[in-house]
């Protein structure tokens, strides 16, 4: 799964419908996939 | 599939010795503890799962062998537990408070807990709790099961989130034996990375006994609506009831198979018990090798060989990484790599040669193509970790790479030369930490350093200390996979529609195949083709699935985006019913994977 994000967040515009649906998907992944992804697409603290 | 586990035990199992040399490091670059002083050598939990909370509660007991009694003092790995108080027995066996530290949260590494003692104690009690966003942990609403009624847990500890439920010494330089008595709501089962009791009803709590020393990252508990079920004599299914039927069909059976036993590889089978704990689809991984209780995405069960491998993956753990340990995480290709190769000979024994090739093909090319995105440094076999997150720094690399490498050995020592070293490296570091270091020795000694040696220790230092693979590494070559490479050409020169491909009987290693050659030069017309021919978009199958995403990505093919968008909600999404799960598994035993 780790990959689909991390090629949708090559393009602008990929990354903010990536984003998009991530905040709706954030809330049901493993802590371990969220610290991952939040890294990805730039929602890191 | 029906005797799949009496299948692979009899292949990798056979009777050998064990002996034990224990290698000494007085620091893990991921760990607070202080290696050379003190080492935790058993572990008993008492905790309490509570949902409402979101926390495990209660303590850790650690029986401590200490190397400088005159430390006195215990440095343990936490993250974000709340301690609420130590106590300590010192050496006339009475019990005292112990005070204690907790230093500031580090992001990558948690806190450290320092321990003051008044002599070298020989047992610590650690009294916390988790919290409700402890990494190691996910906490599942009863909606997002399959039974719809209960919550859920389970715990991830690799690499280094076991400090985030219990206080340890958290490096898989330190081993030790546990015990766990563990309670929870009425109608909760809880399991282990130990022995599983199915009649136990958890009255009085759920105990558990690991008589086989792991290391942290190996410790592993999950609670819920769990059923068990048999599947052989040593070994159970465990997941939720409305699952139970299909996963036993799908592991289930056990034949005594002389032909396959006389295969045997490794040296004998451990840890007693083998069962498999099948979890929700959040589950961040296709597996994990817990001992004793692999926990399995139900994203395998897709009526493909993708189960397979990740069971034989899971399973072959049971020799490399679990018995014969990364010391560190620097050395985690002693790990996966060991056990992607055994995986690759397993596939072998049980489907043949064709498709154990085919899948060192595809191994290798998502290697090359990954290692050009990486960065120099993450492409040596051993990592350079320090100040990093292990997690960050994991990639194929371990797995493929070091898969790579340790064929190039077979094939220039002969299967019969090699074999015989790999069985011995796995039965002479049972239960120990291994390092790179350790390795070159040992397969130095015992290969490599021979005058007319086909190749040398320093061959080696280019797949272990530099990026890429060495020029003169061996490729594999399928046949199968070349003509799709025929097929695949023409289709993207336009010469062949999708129809021509003839591809309704093509395998998944072949679709892989097809979908990674074609994703560079994909385009929407030309999937919107191979869509209306093989239904790619609705397919269920995790491994063509996600290749058929990063093509469609690629190509901006927008047909896709409402599936798109569903599968990556619906991992940690309400579950689907155990119909179509059902209907999958009919899928695999139509495939031929049935036996």
């Amino acid at each position: 799964m780790v990959p689909l994000w991390g090629e949708l967040a090559k393009t602008p515009a990929n990354k903010a419908w990536a984003i998009d649906v991530y905040q709706v998907a954030r809330a049901g992944l493993h802590p371990i996939a969220q610290n991952t992804l939040d890294a990805m697409l730039g929602l890191k603290p | 599939m029906r005797n799949f586990w009496a299948g692979l035990v009899a292949i990798v199992a056979a009777v050998g010795p064990i002996t034990s040399v224990q290698a000494e490091m007085a620091r893990d670059e991921h760990s607070y503890a202080h290696l050379d002083e003190v080492r935790i050598k058993h572990v008993y939990l008492d905790l309490d799962v509570s949902f409402d909370k979101k926390q495990l509660a209660g303590f850790a007991e650690l029986n401590l062998d200490w190397r400088k009694p005159a430390a006195k003092r215990l440095d343990l790995d936490t993250r974000d537990l709340s301690i609420e108080r130590v106590s300590a027995q010192r050496i006339d066996g009475s019990w005292v408070n112990a005070s204690f530290a907790l230093a500031k949260r580090d992001a990558k590494f948690g806190s450290q807990l320092t321990i003051r003692l008044k002599d070298a104690a020989p047992k610590v009690r650690v009294y916390y709790h988790t919290a409700p966003t402890a990494s190691g942990l996910q906490w599942l609403a009863p909606a997002q099961t399959l039974g719809k009624q209960k919550p859920f847990m389970f715990s991830q500890a690799e690499a280094i989130h076991a400090r985030a439920f219990a206080p340890l010494q958290d490096t898989p330089t330190v081993r030790f034996t546990y015990r766990a008595r563990v309670t929870a709501p009425e109608g909760i089962r809880v399991v282990m990375s130990a022995d599983n009791e199915p009649s136990s009803d958890g009255r009085g709590g759920f105990r558990f006994n690991m008589p086989q020393a792991i290391p942290s990252y190996l410790l592993a508990i999950a609670a819920g609506d769990i059923a068990a079920k048999q599947v052989g004599p040593r070994s159970f299914v465990w997941t939720e009831p409305g699952r139970v039927d299909v996963v036993a069909k799908e592991f289930g059976g056990h034949r005594g198979d002389d032909r396959r036993r006389r295969k045997a590889l490794y040296g004998p089978y451990r840890w007693g018990r083998y069962d498999m704990l099948v979890l929700p689809p959040s589950f961040p991984f296709g597996g994990m090798e817990n001992p004793r209780l692999s926990f399995l995405t139900p994203t395998l069960i897709a009526g493909d060989k993708s189960l397979v491998n990740v069971v034989a993956h899971e399973l072959a753990h049971s020799w490399s990484g679990n018995l014969a340990t990364n010391a560190t995480w620097r050395d985690i290709w002693l790990n996966e790599g060991f056990t992607s190769y055994v995986e690759n000979r397993i596939v072998e024994a049980v489907f043949g040669v064709d498709q154990a090739v085919m899948d060192q093909v595809v191994g290798q090319q998502e290697l090359l193509a990954e290692m050009k995105e990486l960065p120099a440094i993450d492409q040596h076999l051993v990592l350079n970790l320090k100040d990093r997150d292990p997690d960050d720094a994991f990639s194929g690399v371990p797995y493929q790479k070091g898969e790579w490498m340790l064929r190039t050995l077979e094939q220039r020592f002969g299967r019969d030369k090699f074999d015989a070293v790999v069985r011995a490296w796995f039965d002479e570091h049972a239960f120990q930490s291994v390092s790179t270091e350790q390795f070159l020795d040992f397969f130095g000694t015992r290969l490599l350093d021979a005058k007319d040696s086909p190749i040398h220790r320093a061959d080696l230092d280019v797949w272990l200390y530099q990026p890429g693979v060495p020029k003169n590494a061996l490729l594999a070559h399928s046949a199968k996979l070349e003509a799709i490479d025929g097929l695949l050409a023409d289709f993207v020169a336009g010469k062949k529609d999708a129809a021509a491909l003839n591809a309704k009987t093509w395998s998944t290693g072949e679709w892989v195949h097809f979908l990674n050659g074609y994703g560079d030069n994909a385009d929407a017309t030309k999937m919107a083709d191979l869509d209306a021919n093989y239904g790619l978009t609705q397919r269920l199958n995790r491994e063509i699935t996600m290749r058929w995403f990063l093509a469609g990505i690629r190509a901006n093919y927008t047909p896709m985006r409402d599936a798109l968008r569903a599968h990556l909600i619906e991992i940690g999404a309400p579950q689907a019913d155990g119909a179509a799960l059902g209907r999958t598994c009919e899928d695999a035993g139509e495939q031929g994977l049935g036996d």
